[in-house]
């Protein structure tokens, strides 16, 4: 492949990367899904679990999700 | 399946018009007849509601029997030259032997997953607005008399351009809203169909199928076809728009480019009578259109040509339509454009109110202003939370759009030297890049942004983004981007399935045994019969032209089989205020609406309120009678003309002890 089209995809794969984690995070966690994503037993133990670990420092979530009103910048 | 076959019957109405412009030729049925069918047939029809309704001889079972004595005609006629020609060009002559091959093969069972999972929520997902206008059309547009009959409504939902609902008034069976549903779930395959269609005549089948898909995938688009709102029409007819005028782009002959041009003209004046902007964004569409004929120097058309005539099944309905609002309002079209035809000496009558364009009220400078849309876009494409986001997830683009319209502009730009450049790619982009701008004002001038506002935006964005990766002609660049969509179009799906309009989680329970429609009237009536309204239900359904002012939560209390307006209606968004101000106001009013019964929901009204206040005065002067108590929930006849005999300290005394207030917090 081309410079062009190598540098073509990877603008591509990063911002669609940036939207979906973003996306994600917000929606599916603590947005406004994350109530449904919390009605199955598993899915609500996994974001309990990353809010914990988070929470006593075991994990540092990527400096990506720091933008304003993400649960992490709380 | 009853909705389908109305479907048919439109089409097959138009392409009898269609017939009778090509002096008796049966056309054949290609896609572009069928559109052309489907948008003459859908104006002869709305203009056949308005004669019958200027006549007085509206209401729906006239209009139903109107369909059914002309489909005979009409179906056999269209069989007729089927059986004669027996000419079917469904496939494109070039690629008529084309089949999916490898992953393409699973692109029709995801779309057809994707219809599937709103087809399956369709009858318990009904949203706000499609309670409070889009499935009441037998009550507030048509109550018996036709479209022109003043029923008395005063909010500005039931003054918009009704074409959708007057194109569907047959459909609308007062025990299930299920028909309505349905035939904008057909038009919302239509509005797949017509992405790929786009597509394919751009870059190929492979490339519409996947456009096809991939709309599929997007909640702003599949999520509006269970509402009875009318995005849906409205973004179909303005695909058609852009499908005439890329055919357009490949006409050589002057007859060929007349006919394109003048049927996306069409298109553009039906959308008209669909939805109040259309007249922003499908004048855009077509606007730009017309620059970009002309400044390629392909305007050569033919004036000896009977498509001209096509103008009229679309113009006449938006003619029809638009006196249904001026008679009604003192202005052609309402929403935000009444200060617009305030300038050409209209004037909105009373009791009408509408406010101009709801600004977000962000002042600044232009930094200011920057950060502000900057912002905005950043929740829309990425993070649709927050208060000016609410109607954003029910009907979200996702991130999926910034993506594809961001490969766009780049593919386009890094590859502008090459086939990026083929006419119909130059037009789309001329269309595409003022929809844009034209989109970038609205989100940075609206308080609150709605999803499906963005609905073209976002399916251009599809079909540009298929049509410029195409016309790269680079495979490697096609199967990376395809790894790049894949997660994205995995995510829509969740996303899509966990939203909708309505906020609704869940599928219908199947049931093996059933009347052949979903009962949605039964539903309601039980649902009113649980919280009391048992005596009340029969008392209001008696009659479907009872006119009734319902203090309640809305859109609940919009639920009963007649002619019910809330004090939402009358006092919140779209309503007039003013006429609570004085009980006099509110008096006159309820004469002008006609308005023959109050039904007060159990637990609404609060002390101090001027709900509140207004039912106590009217009690106390007799303006009420009749009045009955059912479980905290209370019927009265209004009584403005005391017809009724009244005792007001009785009745007050008896309103204070039986009537439940709202609880204190």
């Amino acid at each position: 492949m081309k410079k062009k089209e190598v540098g073509f995809i990877a603008v591509m794969a990063a911002l669609a990367a940036v939207l979906l984690l973003i996306g994600a995070e917000q929606l599916l966690i603590h947005g406004p899904l994350g109530p449904y994503m919390r009605q199955t037993e598993f899915s609500h133990m996994m974001v309990e679990l990353l809010l914990f670990l988070y929470s006593h420092g075991f994990i540092s979530p990527s400096p990506l999700l720091w933008y304003p009103g993400s649960i992490w910048s709380i | 399946m009853v909705s389908g076959i109305y479907l048919v019957y439109l089409i097959a109405l138009g392409r009898l018009f269609i017939r009778v412009l090509r002096k008796g030729s049966w056309p054949p049925l290609t896609f572009e007849s069928m559109i052309t069918g489907f948008l003459m047939g859908s104006g002869i029809w709305i203009t056949l509601v308005c004669i019958l309704s200027a006549l007085q001889k509206g209401g729906i079972p006239v209009l139903r029997m109107a369909v059914l004595l002309t489909a005979i005609p009409v179906f056999a006629l269209e069989y007729a030259g089927f059986r004669k020609h027996r000419f079917f060009v469904w496939e494109g002559p070039k690629e008529a032997g084309w089949r999916p091959v490898g992953l393409q093969r699973y692109l029709p069972a995801l779309i057809l997953t994707m219809l599937a999972l709103q087809i399956g929520r369709m009858n318990v997902a009904m949203d706000y607005d499609s309670l409070h206008y889009g499935l009441r059309s037998a009550y507030i547009l048509d109550n018996g008399l036709g479209i022109y009959e003043d029923l008395g409504n005063i909010n500005l939902v039931y003054t918009y351009s009704k074409g959708f609902e007057t194109l569907i008034l047959p459909l609308c069976v007062r025990t299930s809203y299920s028909f309505v549903l349905a035939f904008n779930m057909w038009l919302t395959a239509g509005v797949l169909v017509t992405i790929g269609k786009i597509t394919s005549r751009i870059a190929g089948k492979s490339w519409g199928l996947a456009a096809a898909a991939v709309a599929s995938c997007i909640p702003a688009v599949t999520n509006m076809g269970i509402t009875a709102k009318s995005d849906i029409i409205t973004l179909l007819v303005q695909l058609f728009i852009l499908y005439y005028m890329v055919g357009f782009t490949r006409e050589e002959d002057a007859a060929g480019r007349t006919r394109c041009l003048v049927l996306g003209g069409c298109a553009c004046l039906f959308s008209y009578g669909l939805k109040p902007t259309a007249l922003v964004f499908s004048t855009a569409v077509y606007g730009m259109s017309l620059l970009y004929a002309l400044f390629t120097g392909s305007m050569k058309l033919s004036l000896k040509n009977s498509w001209w005539l096509s103008v009229l099944p679309a113009g006449l309905p938006v003619l029809g339509l638009w006196i249904r609002t001026c008679r009604m309002t003192g202005v052609p079209v309402t929403s935000v454009f009444t200060s617009i035809f305030g300038l050409f000496g209209f004037h909105v009558k009373w009791p009408f109110a509408f406010a101009d364009i709801p600004s977000n009220g962000s002042e600044g400078g232009i930094p200011e202003q920057l950060r502000f849309l900057t912002g905005r876009l950043f929740h829309m494409a990425a993070s649709p939370v927050g208060a000016d986001m609410d109607h954003v997830i029910i009907a979200w683009g996702t991130g999926l759009v910034a993506v594809l319209a961001a490969a766009a502009v780049l593919a386009a730009l890094v590859w502008r030297r090459e086939k990026t450049r083929q006419p119909e790619i130059t037009y789309l982009w001329t269309v595409f890049l003022p929809l844009t701008v034209v989109c970038l004002i609205s989100v940075r001038k609206l308080w609150q942004v709605d999803g499906n506002y963005f609905m073209l935006f976002y399916t251009m964005a599809v079909i540009l983004f298929m049509a410029v990766l195409h016309s790269c002609g680079r495979q490697a660049v096609t199967r990376a981007m395809a790894f790049v969509v894949g997660p994205l179009l995995a995510f829509n799906v969740l996303v899509t399935s966990l939203t909708n309009w309505s906020g609704f989680i869940g599928f219908s329970t199947s049931r093996l045994i059933h009347g052949g429609f979903y009962n949605h009237l039964e539903e309601n009536r039980i649902r009113q019969a649980i919280t009391g309204n048992v005596a009340i239900w029969d008392i209001l359904a008696a009659d479907p032209r009872t006119r009734v002012l319902a203090f309640g939560e809305h859109p609940e209390v919009l639920v009963y089989p007649c002619n019910v307006q809330s004090y939402y209606d009358l006092t919140g968004s779209g309503g007039n205020v003013r006429l609570v101000k004085t009980l006099d106001d509110f008096k006159e009013f309820l004469r002008y609406a006609g308005t023959q019964y109050f039904y007060i929901q159990s637990g609404y009204l609060e002390e101090g309120s001027r709900a509140y206040d207004i039912v106590r005065y009217m009690i106390e002067d007799g303006s009420l009678a009749d009045i009955r108590y059912e479980y905290g929930n209370v019927i009265a006849s209004v009584n403005l003309d005391g017809a009724y005999p009244v005792t007001p300290e009785e009745s007050l005394e008896e309103f204070y002890t039986s009537y439940r207030l709202k609880d204190k917090e």
